[in-house]
């Protein structure tokens, strides 16, 4: 090994071949160090691209509370999100949210959604208005429950819409006693 | 909006190895807890890898109603979301914000991490070793494993070895970590001069059992190996290079380079057959490869080595047609590129779905041109020239979208208008609505009259209609009485008109008090009705000076984001240009290249050629035959 070392060292050639330079000269040198494109060129254009995408955030922000504003007053504005805890007695296929016995909304979940909804994402499903006073909510729940069976369940609450932004939260859990899934409404409580 | 609700954490998710000299993304599973819901809304587009909307959903929060009980997360979480979204001075600027406020140790640490990862990013090598020795013990295992390996690359970029060493010496994790720390100490040891250990570390890495390592690590033992066996080549010993060599996976990334290796390493040793089966091999891969087409040159050449020449030239002429044709094709890439392909290629079938652009992920474009820039385009530089792209063709997208709807927000806010003023003369002209006044000054009229007939105890007062008939009658009764005592006798009628009047009045005051009682009640009902009444007109009142505001004030807003998106969308539109202008540059860049390097094996395959036909000219005439003659039999 002390021969190979020595022989190693007065070449530095193991030091080119860790940085991926190859081995023959026939070997194609091809990569990015080939490129000639001007460093400060791509960093001015990277910077330029860094500072849009900040101008269209802000604009996107203006524009999405424009929106709100106008199509969801804050006095009728009535939100409904979807949430899971844990999630391992039931695989989520879609909801269907009834407001006052009118289908409102319907969700196909993907793959990746209930991923993100599993790792604590908490999906806006519904805005609405809806004129101060009593409503009855429906949720329907459809998807595979324990042992891969077809499971569809509703859970009703009735709500009292107030002249402030009203949230709901529909909450898939597991009952560990039951290995049943558990499906819950909760109304938020703004400060 | 704050309210308290169990979800979940995130930051270590936003973790992106350095220390590999790759970047790799891990992501971890577990739930942390989280308290608001447009916290967790984020979540949800950031586990999606959106990270525009992600972006978005904490910038609106922030104007709604700041997220406060997740503590600093939120802002440690918007600064991951743009280092992940390309916004690496926007990330920069949150994390130094960050930490000159005062901080949680944990977030102290975390945004010094991420403050380090972009300094290295952006070359600033000093300063991200200075923010990296400032982190503290908070960091959780996984990302203090990330800490230390991108410490030593700050170090080993810094040509500082024995630094790197002594960060990577005591590292202990898990093993997938352990190996990337011993390859890294490895070549740093190397480096430091310090070979033989360096050596025997990379011979480590390179001897782990492939069945039981994941396929990255598998990559990392390939790439050990391969290095080795150049090492051992370079230094001319062919039989332990050919060891290393074989060790590399026969399918993967590095397979073909090894077996081009292993061919050398057996011309070395002169067993010629052995080379030429290696190099037969990489003939089965695909045409495009480098190796594949320096081994048709090799090929012959071995061959040569064999004494069998004729042979030898079939295959040389086989490698100059290969080339040639390689030559042309790439030609027709190339003018294929200057056309657009590439870029057609790169836009995104489907800008709606956040998800499919290759923000977070390593991909390349579905272009004929990918099979002959694979190692270019798998480049940092075009890679973030293509996620840049992508990015800059999505915020088009989003900037259309807006644009496209901003007529039917003006259209409902005229319609909100018109309804509100042809419907504010008639609320304004309903007579009802004075009335109000009149029948307040009614009500108080009424209450009146029932504190006088409590006072007088006037059961008369309290009649009802048909008892009325009767006071009628017998007020008519007393009349025609009076009248008629003027001309005859009448005691006997009189007498009867006082019995019935009295036996009336008697009734009246005997119920007086349940009168009088109803009769407050219903003044209570009408006053409850009167309030409700004017509560009614005060609603209407005040929601017709309040209506304006659903419709008044937009329009200036609305023009004015017209104005803001024209604008965006014109330097989005140059921006989109320079970017497509930058990429076709770097393929061109690689393309050319890639023919001069064709172009170099063409020309010494025609000088093998060459060569071999001198030679087999020179044997042809010293035994009086040409070699075409001998070709032709």
């Amino acid at each position: 090994m002390n021969k190979l070392v020595r022989s190693i060292a007065r070449s530095g050639i193991l030091l080119l071949c860790l940085t991926g330079l190859p081995f023959t000269h026939l070997i194609a040198a091809e990569g990015e160090s080939t490129a000639p494109i001007e460093t400060g060129t791509v960093t001015t254009l990277d910077n330029q691209i860094q500072d849009l995408k900040k101008e269209v955030l802000d604009l996107n922000r203006d524009l999405f509370l424009l929106e709100e504003d106008l199509l969801f007053p804050a006095n009728t504005q009535f939100t409904v999100f979807v949430s899971m805890d844990v999630g391992l007695t039931f695989e989520l296929d879609s909801v269907q949210l009834k407001l006052n016995d009118q289908i409102v909304a319907n969700h196909l979940y993907t793959e990746r959604e209930v991923k993100a909804l599993k790792r604590g994402g908490v999906h806006r499903f519904y805005t609405g208005n809806l004129t101060s006073g009593e409503h009855e909510l429906v949720a329907f729940f459809v998807g595979k429950g324990p042992k891969d069976r077809d499971y569809k369940r509703a859970t009703t609450l009735k709500v009292t819409k107030g002249p402030e932004p009203q949230f709901v939260e529909l909450k898939i859990s597991d009952s560990a006693a039951k290995y049943q899934p558990e499906f819950k409404v909760k109304v938020w409580e703004t400060e | 909006m704050q309210y308290s609700v169990r979800i979940f954490s995130f930051i270590l998710c936003l973790s992106v190895s350095l220390a590999h000299g790759a970047e790799q993304t891990r992501t971890e599973m577990e739930p942390t807890d989280v308290y608001d819901l447009r916290y967790g809304e984020t979540l949800f587009n950031f586990f999606q890898q959106k990270y525009f909307s992600a972006i978005t959903n904490l910038m609106v929060a922030e104007v709604r109603d700041p997220i406060r009980i997740q503590g600093e997360d939120p802002n440690l979480l918007l600064g991951g979301l743009y280092l992940a979204y390309g916004m690496h001075n926007e990330s920069s600027r949150l994390f130094q914000e960050l930490l000159d406020d005062q901080t949680l140790p944990h977030t102290h640490d975390q945004a010094w991490y991420y403050i380090a990862k972009l300094r290295y990013l952006k070359g600033y090598v000093p300063q991200a070793e200075q923010a990296l020795v400032k982190i503290k013990d908070t960091l959780p295992e996984e990302r203090e494993a990330e800490r230390l390996h991108l410490l030593a690359n700050v170090y080993m970029t810094q040509q500082n070895y024995q630094k790197a060493i002594d960060v990577l010496k005591n590292f202990s994790g898990d093993s997938e970590w352990e190996a990337y720390a011993h390859f890294n100490l490895g070549v740093a040891l190397v480096k430091a001069g310090q070979l033989e250990d360096g050596t025997d570390l990379l011979d480590d890495v390179g001897d782990l059992n492939p069945f039981s390592i994941s396929h990255e690590l598998n990559a990392l033992r390939d790439k050990a190996n391969l290095a080795l066996g150049f090492a051992y080549m370079r230094s001319n010993r062919p039989a332990d290079a050919k060891s290393y060599f074989q060790r590399v996976r026969l399918h993967g990334p590095l397979s073909n380079k090894a077996l081009l290796g292993l061919g050398w390493a057996f011309t070395n040793q002169q067993d010629y057959p052995a080379a030429l089966n290696a190099w037969l091999e990489l003939q089965t891969r695909k045409a495009l490869d480098t190796t594949v087409q320096e081994s048709l040159i090799a090929i012959p050449y071995i061959i040569e080595k064999m004494d069998k020449k004729r042979l030898s030239m079939k295959y040389y002429q086989q490698a100059i047609e290969s080339y040639k044709n390689e030559i042309n094709q790439l030609e027709d890439v190339m003018l294929a590129v200057q056309r657009g392909e590439l870029i057609s290629a790169m836009r995104p079938a489907n800008l709606q779905d956040e998800t499919s652009l290759p923000l977070n992920s390593f991909g390349l474009p579905n272009s004929i041109t990918a099979p002959y820039l694979n190692q270019m385009m798998a480049s940092n530089t075009f890679q973030e020239a293509y996620k840049n792209y992508q990015s800059l063709l999505h915020l088009q997208y989003v900037l259309k979208k807006w644009i496209n709807q901003l007529p039917s927000y003006e259209l409902m806010l005229n319609e909100r208008r018109k309804a509100y003023y042809n419907k504010l003369p008639e609320v304004a002209s309903d007579e009802r609505l004075k009335d109000i006044t009149r029948m307040y000054q009614q009500r108080d009229e009424l209450a009146r009259q029932i504190k006088q007939i409590e006072k007088e105890e006037n059961g008369f007062a309290l009649v009802s209609d048909d008892e009325e008939d009767l006071v009628l009658t017998l007020e008519n009764v007393e009349k025609r009485l009076a009248r008629l005592a003027k001309s005859q006798d009448v005691s006997e009628e009189r007498e009867k008109y006082q019995f019935l009047r009295g036996v009336l009045y008697f009734k009246l005051q005997s119920e007086f008090v349940p009168r009088l009682w109803s009769a407050k009640n219903n003044l209570k009902q009408l006053d409850r009705a009167l309030e409700k009444t004017r509560q009614s007109k005060r609603s209407l009142v005040k929601t017709a000076n309040n209506a304006p505001k659903f419709f008044e004030g937009y329009d200036q807003k609305i023009d004015w984001a017209r104005k803001r998106i024209n604008n965006l969308l014109g330097r989005l539109g140059a921006a989109i240009s320079q970017q497509e202008s930058h990429i076709q540059k770097l393929a061109m860049s690689g393309l050319i290249k890639r023919r001069q390097s064709l172009e170099n094996y063409h020309v010494r395959a025609r000088f093998g050629i060459a060569r071999l036909y001198d030679s087999l000219i020179l044997e042809k005439d010293k035994q009086g035959e040409t070699p075409e003659a001998e070709s032709a039999q």
